[in-house]
């Protein structure tokens, strides 16, 4: 019998069922406030990107039920160090988005998070949480962010936390300031009431299950909820990971404003049963914004939920924080900046964080992790339109995500698969037609499970003046692949491509200068490969053939799968023939070839 | 003439509702599906229902039908062999989907693979633009060439979806002549006709869906019009809609995209008829049966719509009546887990074997052998008499649970009922806070099989202060059939800024929606009754990605008063977000217009109401939160208007159970509705 079966056994079989029920009316009350922003918010990064987060939290701030997105560190921490929990009262809210004052609570200023306590009988029990990403918060561009930031002072406008509410009186002057530093104030008003509505819909939520089941219940719930997951997580550690000691290292292309490459590094240990995450030689931090104040959480709840992904029971809770003893970084460094630091790009950084901790369980345990995923695509067009008037276009572009050692890697997914603006409706806002969007044919690089595609979009400009920010990574470093599979296709953003000298820029940039007329052709990178290529179906490869995601020359070089002379079938002996010559590495990655992960940590991070 | 008949046609059973118009009185009746062999079950039930002495099959004028051979289309994958032409550069449309996952979560979610194989998706090269203008000319040698290659593929059916087609149809309609000319079998499915609106995923992928049922639903309907002939039936066959309404069948098979839900959404009618005739404004329907519970909100008598509603992996874009699907009813089999965590469903015993205590076979727990083991379900008969209670054998299917959870059987039974109310609660909370409803404004209208069983207890779960349980519960939907409108929804994509340039375009817009509105009723469906018009608008202020469907009258459009539509759009931003902003401005997306022809709803006896206690058959024993209670066991047919009583109660009839909670009051209203409200308290809670 497992931990995990031992402690739930203790509790008796009626309390049980309370338990359930208050989880469940916990799950619909977040749910609930999800419904609340996702109907109510107005910026189209909220409303279809659905970049927010709604989270119920105990009385020391520990995450109970939350969105299972990565960026959550402790969001009360920094709140209590100005306002003690015995000067708070029923109908407070409290606001920030200092990602420094609060230790990478939020690791970017766009992230607004607003926090309301819950009291039963003048006793503060729990806290609901909502943070959402607003689409202007002032700063040296419209939307921002920006790939040329040098400071953070440029990306916006900082928030330390404050009371904006008491006793359920807003405080005007606060919120006016910062209304006052944007250059979308209806868009933002609209964002900041409808997470506040939802803070207040999750308070109330909370209070009628107090109000059923009382207090004391619902404080037991918190903590078995968290148990839950924390056991579950605990199990997986013990049953998966050898203890040991593993390294691994991961490139990121560029900080935009420098063209140096920078790295990342993890030093995984188990012993003793205490798994523990080292960053600290991660090199130092960087000139343009791809810093990354990496809450302890982060890697935590990265590998929590890779680790219980199976188990749709487990939630993203405090539990991964409890069951993963240590985390390292080092100030000054990457994934420790110092202050004034840019950090608009963290996510460049964010995610190879998530891909070291692949490369380091990929070693850990004969190859059972997921290959790399490149980091999300975006680009900004900015512009006059007729009427003299800012234009800004904000798109998220998919890339395709590392294969699985289940299964391929999704296509064309942007972050937590956020949607994209319809073509119709981009042609309708902003001054740009788009010509082509389809999928980035062999960019998911091959294996037995084929890493994800990436995207090739068209953009014509239909505005005299347009400058061009772009956010593509893993161009130098491509997606790397796993266990024999070969590393993801990469990026690349190209003018004009169809006339003689087309131009290419580089892919993380901002202030392209485009003019009517310019074609701008935005291709993504694609995911890590899984296994060995020549051990896929062949069928599938055919499929992928049909499908346009793979040509038939990679299925030939690559998969080894010879196809008819209409392409429209496998030619089996000459695949036979073709899959029997190859040999394969014994080295665990691929990224343009095979390689281990002591290969690549020579050099020492520069300071 | 002197019955109207609906029939609503499910997986198992085919339930038949006859109104008889001389006498007002209403009959149903049951036979066995043969989805083989459609319309061979209509003809059955006709003749049977004629032996009983209650339809005579020629005095028929109205013959109504809800089916799901569509979405059974889909779900099986046996339709159509599509091809889809698209904008070339654009071909990769349905697999992109927006880039949608559909759980993102979860990690073995991917998306469906599409309708059409990426090799039959042919680029044409063409473009039109945002307003409709031409930018490049249609090339007819690429759409020659890939009629040729999707033919030799093997395709039967072509769907065509360019892009901003819903401005400018040109394209559309010339490639439509063109594979007329050329392959005059191959069928042809545009975008620009079955859904004209604006986001051409979601425009792409209606129409595909349209094209790769068509043909089935049209061979289904003709089968159905025979069956009417061959039953002697002179009523227009006509046939239930997603919308709720109905149509004629004839043009169904045109339109299939419409009816796809059918079955669902009369059900919810027939509930929002109940609710109007019961004078209540907000009502929870919930229509349980043995695999499932589907929960739908109608405000005003009006049931909620919505766009997007699943067919199978597909979503579809036509305005449909919003219906949740919740993964448990009934037959619903509850275990242990891993953890030893008590779970309900999504397992069911279906109908067969059924629940352990229909002493048919089934052998494993379900919800309602849970309700047999506490007494709620009474003694004796169940189900048209052809079952026999049998608890006993419920107790022993509960009995390993209640091993497993170190508790007794009663209490075993008390914690399935609570952990399937519980998920029930789940679901409907969340599909009200999408609607941006407080539960507690609501009564609960319970139908289906289990539904009365089950409704008490999510009506004290919800905080609803009110149940109705219509007469006929098991036979909701078909009664829907029996009272649908004729109805169509016309939609336009106008794109325009409120202010006075604008609105005049929508007048444009306006006079030809309703021009075209008013050809299909009068003309395509040759009805020359009462007709009603209902306009609205999907607003938003600029920069918002979303619209909101704002209603209005007709003369807001007419005096032409930009302030009395954006102050109507103000008004409803606020009632679902609790803020507005009567400064920013305000863009009109697509307009909206509904055509309904009133059919002339059967007039039922009302009764005279005598306050009077009812006398229950007897008392009898039950066990409900712990506790033990003696509860009025009752008739439903001995039950008349003004009858009142108090619970706990149970009350049997034979297509369903009702169960009143202890702190609830039963009133038995002049339909025979019986109107279940929580008891004041007096403390005012």
């Amino acid at each position: 019998m497992s931990k995990s079966d031992a402690q739930i056994l203790t509790v008796k079989a009626s309390d049980r069922i309370v338990f359930e029920l208050i989880k469940g009316g916990l799950t619909a009350a977040r749910r609930e406030m999800e419904a609340v922003i996702t109907r109510t918010s107005m910026s189209p990064f909220i409303r279809e990107k659905k970049d927010f987060f709604t989270a119920i939290l105990n009385r020391d701030g520990e995450l109970v039920v939350s969105t299972s997105l990565t960026l959550a560190g402790n969001l009360l921490e920094s709140v209590l160090k100005v306002y003690p929990i015995n000067t708070m009262i029923d109908g407070d809210v409290y606001w920030y988005n200092d990602p420094y004052f609060t230790n990478g609570a939020v690791s970017h200023l766009p992230d607004m998070v607003f926090i309301t306590p819950v009291f039963s009988d003048g006793k503060l029990v729990a806290f609901v949480e909502c943070w959402g990403h607003l689409w202007d918060i002032g700063g040296a561009v419209p939307g921002s962010i920006s790939p040329t930031a040098t400071s953070v002072f440029q990306e916006g406008i900082m928030i330390p936390p404050v009371r904006i509410i008491r006793n359920g009186i807003r405080n005007e002057e606060v919120f006016r300031i910062f209304i006052q530093n944007t250059r979308f104030p209806d868009l933002l008003e609209g964002d900041l009431n409808s997470i506040m509505a939802a803070c207040d819909l999750g308070k109330h939520r909370v209070e009628a299950i107090i109000k059923r089941h009382g207090s004391i219940a619902l404080e037991q719930a918190f903590e078995e909820i968290i148990q839950q997951t924390q056991f579950a997580i605990e199990s997986e550690i013990s049953n998966r990971i050898p203890e040991g000691e593993w390294f691994f290292r991961d490139r990121i292309d560029s900080d935009a404003v420098t063209d140096d490459s920078y790295f990342i590094d993890l030093a995984m240990t188990h012993k003793n049963g205490n798994l523990s995450l080292d960053f600290s030689q991660t090199e130092k931090q960087a000139t343009g914004p791809i810093n990354f104040v990496m809450h302890d959480s982060v890697p935590k709840f990265m590998l929590g939920l890779f680790l219980t992904q199976h188990d749709p029971n487990v939630g993203m809770n405090a539990g991964f924080q409890r069951a993963i003893s240590d985390v390292k970084t080092r100030p000054g460094s990457l994934l420790n900046p110092i202050s004034p630091a840019p950090l608009g790009l963290r996510s460049h950084s964010m995610f190879r964080v998530n891909s070291c901790l692949f490369g380091a369980l990929a070693q850990a345990t004969d190859g059972k992790s997921s290959a790399a995923s490149p980091v999300y695509v975006l680009y900004y067009l900015r512009g006059k339109s007729a009427s003299g008037g800012e234009e800004l276009c904000i798109e998220g572009l998919s890339v395709g995500y590392g294969a699985r050692s289940f299964a391929d890697g999704l296509d064309a997914v942007y972050y937590v698969a956020q949607e994209n603006y319809p073509i119709e409706f981009a042609e309708m806002e902003f001054g740009v037609e788009i010509e082509s969007f389809s999928f980035h044919k062999d960019s998911g690089g091959p294996g037995q499970y084929r890493g994800g595609c990436g995207i090739v979009r068209d953009v014509r400009v239909l505005l005299d003046e347009m400058t061009l920010g772009i956010r593509i990574d893993n161009c130098k470093y491509p997606a790397f692949g796993v266990n024999g599979g070969l590393s993801g296709g990469e990026g690349k953003v190209i003018i004009n491509p169809d006339i003689s000298k087309p131009v290419e820029l580089k892919p993380l940039s901002d202030g392209n200068k485009l003019k009517y007329g310019d074609l701008v052709r935005i291709i993504t990178p694609g995911g890590g490969g899984w296994g060995s290529p020549y051990d896929r179906k062949a069928s599938d490869v055919l499929n992928d053939v049909l499908d346009g995601k793979v040509s038939p020359e990679s299925a030939k070089k690559d998969y080894g799968v010879v196809l008819t002379k209409d392409q429209r079938n496998v030619n089996e002996t000459e695949t036979a023939k073709k899959r029997k010559t190859v040999l394969t590495s014994k080295k665990m990655f691929h990224r343009r070839d095979f390689y281990n992960a002591t290969d690549d940590r020579e050099d020492t991070y520069k300071s | 003439m002197a019955y109207r008949v609906a029939v609503d046609i499910g997986g198992t059973f085919t339930d038949f509702c006859v109104f008889n118009e001389k006498n007002s009185s209403l009959n149903t009746h049951k036979v066995l599906s043969t989805p083989n062999n459609p319309g061979s079950e209509i003809v059955l039930g006709v003749s049977e229902l004629q032996e009983k002495g209650v339809l005579n099959p020629t005095e028929v004028s109205w013959f109504s039908h809800g089916t799901t051979v569509g979405i059974n289309t889909v779900i099986q994958r046996s339709g159509a062999e599509l091809a889809l032409f698209v904008t070339s550069g654009f071909e990769d449309v349905l697999e992109v989907a927006r880039l949608k996952v559909p759980d993102p979560y979860n990690i073995f979610s991917k998306r469906a693979n599409p309708l059409v194989p990426r090799e039959r998706v042919f680029g044409i090269s063409q473009r039109i633009l945002k307003d409709g203008s031409v930018d490049s000319e249609l090339n007819e040698e690429t759409v020659k060439k890939a009629i040729q290659s999707a033919k030799d593929m093997g395709s039967d059916t072509i769907v065509i979806a360019l892009l901003h087609s819903y401005a400018n149809n040109k394209h559309e309609r010339r490639i439509r002549e063109i594979i007329n000319s050329i392959e005059p079998e191959m069928a042809v499915t545009l975008s620009s006709d079955v859904w004209p609106v604006i986001r051409e995923y979601e425009r792409t992928v209606t129409t595909t869906v349209a094209g790769y049922v068509q043909r089935r639903v049209a061979n289904y309907l003709t089968a159905f019009q025979n069956a009417l002939k061959s039953a002697g039936i002179p009523a227009i066959p006509m046939i239930g809609k997603s919308n709720g309404g109905v149509m004629t069948a004839e043009l169904g098979k045109s339109d299939p995209i419409s009816m796809l839900l059918s079955g669902t959404a009369t059900g919810v009618i027939g509930a929002a008829e109940i609710a109007k005739k019961v004078g209540v404004s907000s009502i929870l329907s919930f229509d349980v049966g043995g695999t499932s519970a589907d929960v739908a909100v109608i405000s005003n008598g009006e049931p909620a719509y919505s766009s997007g509603e699943m067919v199978g992996d597909f979503p579809i874009y036509v305005p449909t009546v919003s219906v949740t699907s919740i993964g448990e009813g009934g037959g619903s089999i509850a275990w242990v887990d891993d953890f030893g965590v008590l779970k309900v469903g999504p397992e069911s015993a279906g109908s067969n074997p059924g629940p352990a205590c229909y002493g048919q076979g089934g052998k494993r727990p379900t919800i309602t052998d849970a309700f047999a083991v506490l007494g709620l379900l009474g003694e004796g008969k169940l189900g048209y008499g052809k079952v026999e209670l049998n608890v006993s054998a419920a107790r022993d299917a509960l009995l390993p649970l209640a091993e497993a959870l170190s508790m007794n059987v009663k209490k075993t039974a008390q914690s399935i009922i609570d952990v399937s109310v519980s998920g029930m609660f789940l679901e409907t909370t969340k599909l009200l806070s999408r609607f941006g409803a407080d539960p507690r404004s609501f009564s609960l209208l319970p139908f289906g099989g289990a539904g009365p069983m089950i409704g008490c207890f999510l009506a004290r779960e919800l905080g609803l202060r009110e149940v109705i349980v219509p007469p006929t519960p098991g036979v909701l939907s078909a009664y829907g059939g029996l009272i649908a409108d004729i109805r169509n929804d016309f939609i336009r994509t106008v794109m325009i800024d409120l202010d006075q340039n604008g609105l005049s375009n929508l007048r444009e817009t306006a006079k030809f929606l309703e021009e075209e509105a008013t050809h299909w009723l009068r003309k395509e469906q040759g009805f020359d009754g009462e007709s009603k018009l209902s306009w609205s608008a999907d607003m938003r202020y600029r920069g918002q990605s979303y619209e909101i469907e704002t209603a209005f009258e007709k003369n807001d459009l007419d005096a032409l008063v930009v302030d009395g539509l954006a102050r109507l759009f103000h008004e409803a931003h606020h009632s679902i977000y609790e803020h507005s902003d009567p400064n920013a401005e305000v863009q009109i997306v697509n307009l909206r217009l509904v055509i309904s022809g009133e059919v002339p709803k059967p007039k039922f006896l009302t009764h005279p109401e005598y306050k009077q206690l009812a006398k229950p058959l007897i008392s009898h024993t039950i066990y409900l939160d712990g506790q033990e209670f003696n509860a009025s066991l009752f008739e439903r047919d001995k039950l008349e208007p003004g009858h009142h009583f108090t619970g706990p109660a149970i009350i049997s009839q034979n297509d369903t159970t009702t169960v009143v909670l202890p702190d609830f009051d039963v009133k038995v209203d002049q339909f025979k509705n019986l109107i279940i409200s929580k008891r004041k308290m007096r403390n005012g809670d």
